[in-house]
């Protein structure tokens, strides 16, 4: 039931998702013909475009066409930006660099603010402590685009150890890494200041519990009451925030893709908006909307093993 | 032999191999968007066709100077009541996918090139009547004399390819042209590769051409300097400072026949009387103007049309020279003793028109004009602005063609393009007269004339032609400016090399 239902949410949501862009899309004022045609458009060869994008049939002939090709697993062609261009493989080139971006940075992020956040909660108070709070503080302030910036001019023009941007090809693996390593701190950073002060408010929380004095007056090693008993539960409230920050993640790559000009998602989204290109932006919100929601699922699916008193039927029992 | 000895000398032999071989010559551009596909009939946007000029070739193309030169065909001529064109075809011309070019390639690309139910390009061939073969000759009638008919059979849109090839042309484009496209990779790159059976065999003198897609100035300018990328062919003003004063790269500033306009509504009140629009040009400053919002690189221009184009140009820009006395004496007159105030509407994407438009408010203000600026995004410019006329002031570029009737005919009255609704009948049948006149001195005089009636009846505020400003490394060089919007690669090669 637990799985059944959430399946259920999620082809749901996705319908949903796809019907309010399209409407959205509509709605927007600019036309996809006019931006191909520009300042140099005669309303009869605006015309002419427009039928030839099918841009003039209907509105929910347009939506319909779309579905039913999306059911068959065509994702269309894109009308304005690289016209012609399958849509399918436009995201399946973009899709693995985005990952790649995000996935690094969200491992990057994860690793360091447990390591912050455990350490400077097992200390609180200390200088220690203190120092954490103070860096986190910084990383939360400091906006992604910035530290890029900062990045580049610092390694990239400055001491010229990195690359200041682009995407070497794939089958060059140490270049890409080189390529990855700018855009992953810029985009780790804030998350990292966030999630480490969500670390160490956690763990407080837990360590303040009465089983952790149980498990001290047993004479337990101080790092097994930390990592078994601490972190383990304090893993749950982790979790949660860890999964809308992964969301934020995809979302800061938008911009962080723009400023080191790394072909991912995020900029062929915006250029898909900005040039009206409706059928592109169509599929990349359909298939950015199914990675949020996989993310949510996986971790919905993670939590009963987690925290067995969130059972499989889906019922809470008490605090989690 | 021992088999120590007989590995030396393979590896001997495999060094002069490699060192013999003629090394691979290639190239990094930055350009800041990819293309919109390159069907010749169906891509309409100035990205594709800049990159297109490399890969595409029609009968004739387009010279830095301006002039139309041989391509597929290698010469043509015209009867004397310019309704004949006759052109041979060059011999040998192939096509990227190795076919030799036939007359029937050339008669079914143009007939679907004039067919207004294939493109929207069809329209500015309305004059052509038949297009046939004669052996090697294409002949094309026209119905009535067309005097930019040949200049614009230099387009992207006259362009020549293989039958065979046109389904997927958008993305696999087959031409004539000096470069392949090899690989397109969306947001990312396009890579372009010598042809090696291009009919001119001293070109082109890169073996590969990387144009890689970044959006961001200032990233393409950081490309630039660590030596990523090796020419940015059009570089913002606003970004000149970073590149200025490094020593590893070359700047070369030309004007680019793009005119620079404050449009103003002349159907809109109080913009539809005459003294009010004189007033507004009399409280223009053009060079503070140009050296507030293009850091001193343009030209100034009195109407619509660019230094550039140095056959037609006429020196407008006294007509309404800079003085607010002026100014506010013809706002007087005009019963605006004490101003006014109006909206300007500025696009969002071009920084260049945005700095121009806020220095015009301050000036304007001088007068007693009171602007409100509202800054817009491109789609709501083109749609609110171009399409529905629904403004009273804002600031744009016209790109620059070789005929100067492509340029001027967008103020015709009836004109789709005439967004600022301008109306002069003089103009109208100016307009026609120049088309269908052939003597080059007759036509000379009416596009004159033409310039001079867009300045006094001030159916814009002329500003400058910004120049374009081309950074590149200093070891590149063959860098040719065009008055049309191309980046012409197959010249461009590395120094002693």
């Amino acid at each position: 039931m637990y799985w059944l239902q959430k399946t259920f949410n999620m082809v749901l949501t996705l319908v949903l998702v796809s019907f309010i862009t399209f409407a959205a899309l509509y709605m927007l004022p600019g036309d996809p013909a006019q931006l191909i045609l520009g300042t140099e458009a005669e309303p009869q060869a605006v015309e002419t475009l427009r039928s030839q994008l099918g841009l003039d049939l209907p509105w929910w002939q347009q939506y319909v066409s779309w579905a039913t090709d999306m059911v068959q697993g065509d994702m269309g062609r894109s009308i304005t930006f690289s016209r012609g261009y399958p849509i399918g493989e436009l995201i399946a080139s973009a899709l693995p660099v985005t990952l790649a971006l995000a996935l690094s940075a969200m491992l990057l992020a994860f690793g360091l603010s447990l390591l912050l956040g455990i350490s400077a909660a097992a200390r609180q108070g200390s200088w220690w402590d203190n120092l954490v709070l103070v860096v986190s503080q910084l990383g939360i302030s400091m906006p992604a685009f910035w530290v890029g910036i900062l990045l580049i001019q610092f390694f990239a023009l400055g001491l010229g150890w990195l690359p200041p941007g682009g995407m070497p090809p794939w089958h060059n693996p140490g270049a890409v890494v080189a390529a990855l390593v700018l855009p992953t701190l810029a985009l780790a950073m804030p998350r990292a200041g966030i999630m480490t002060r969500l670390v160490r408010s956690a763990m407080l929380d837990t360590l303040g519990e009465d089983y952790i004095r149980t498990a001290r007056s047993k004479g337990l090693a101080e790092r097994v009451v930390l990592l078994r008993h601490g972190l383990k539960n304090a893993m749950v409230s982790i979790m949660t925030v860890s999964g809308i920050q992964l969301v934020q993640l995809l979302a800061g790559a938008i911009v962080i893709e723009q400023v080191f000009s790394l072909p991912g998602l995020g900029r062929l989204l915006l250029s898909a908006v900005l040039l009206r290109d409706l059928p592109l932006v169509q599929g990349l919100v359909f298939a950015g909307t199914a990675m949020v929601l996989f993310t949510n699922f996986v971790l919905d699916m993670l939590y009963p093993l987690l925290d067995p008193r969130i059972t499989r039927e889906g019922v809470h029992h008490g605090k989690a | 032999m021992s088999k120590k000895l007989f590995l030396a000398l393979l590896l001997l032999a495999a060094v002069i191999i490699t060192s013999c071989a003629p090394r691979e010559e290639s190239l990094v551009v930055a350009i800041p968007t990819d293309p919109d596909g390159f069907h010749p009939h169906q891509s309409v946007a100035a990205a594709s066709a800049e990159i297109a000029f490399n890969i595409y070739e029609g009968l004739v193309k387009a010279a830095p100077d301006g002039s139309v030169v041989p391509a597929i065909a290698s010469s043509w001529e015209i009867s004397p009541d310019g309704l004949v064109y006759t052109f041979t075809l060059r011999e040998g011309v192939r096509f990227h996918n190795g076919r030799l070019l036939e007359p029937e390639d050339v008669v079914y690309c143009l007939s679907r090139l004039v067919d207004p139910e294939v493109t929207s390009k069809a329209q500015e061939f309305s004059a052509v009547d038949t297009i046939e073969a004669d052996g090697d000759d294409i002949v094309i009638t026209l119905s009535r004399p067309d005097a930019a008919f040949l200049a614009l059979l230099t387009e992207f849109g006259a362009s020549i390819y293989p039958p065979e090839a046109e389904e997927h042309l958008s993305t696999q484009p087959v031409g004539t042209g000096p470069f392949v496209l090899t690989s397109w990779k969306p947001n990312n790159e396009l890579v372009l590769s010598r042809f090696e059976h291009y009919w001119d065999n001293d070109l082109p003198m890169m073996d590969r051409v990387v144009l890689k897609v970044i959006p961001d100035p200032s990233t393409a300018v950081t490309n630039l300097r660590t030596g990523h990328v090796d020419l940015i062919p059009r570089l913002e003003p606003d970004y000149l400072h970073q590149v200025e004063d490094d020593e590893t790269l070359t700047i070369l500033e030309q004007p680019m026949n793009l005119v620079q306009l404050l449009v103003v509504n002349n159907a809109r009140e109080p913009f539809d009387i005459l003294e009010v629009r004189q007033a507004v040009a009399h409280a223009i400053n053009r060079d503070e103007i140009i050296q507030g919002a293009a850091w001193g690189r343009g030209t100034p221009i009195g109407s619509n049309m660019s230094a550039a184009m140095e056959t037609w140009y006429v020196d407008v820009t006294d007509t309404y020279e800079y003085n607010p006395e002026k100014a506010r004496d013809l706002l007087e007159q005009a019963g605006y003793p004490d101003g006014f105030s109006a909206v300007i509407h500025l696009p969002a994407p071009y920084p260049l028109h945005r700095s121009a438009g806020e220095i015009i408010v301050e000036q304007l203000a001088q007068v007693g004009i009171e602007l409100d600026i509202q800054v817009v995004e491109w789609s709501t410019w083109l749609e609110q602005v171009y399409s529905n006329r629904d403004f009273s002031l804002t600031v744009i570029g016209f790109t620059g063609k070789l005929d100067p009737h492509t340029v001027l005919g967008r103020y015709q009255s009836g004109s789709g393009r005439n967004f600022g609704n301008f109306n002069s009948p003089e103009y109208d049948e100016l307009i026609v007269q120049g088309l269908l006149e052939t003597e080059f001195e007759d036509r000379h005089e009416i596009y004159a004339r033409i310039q001079e009636v867009l300045a006094e009846d001030v159916a814009g505020v002329f500003l400058m032609d910004p120049s374009q400003l081309v950074v590149m490394n200093e070891n590149l060089t063959g860098w040719q400016q065009y008055p049309v919007y191309v980046i012409d690669l197959s010249t461009l090669h590395w120094k002693d090399r």
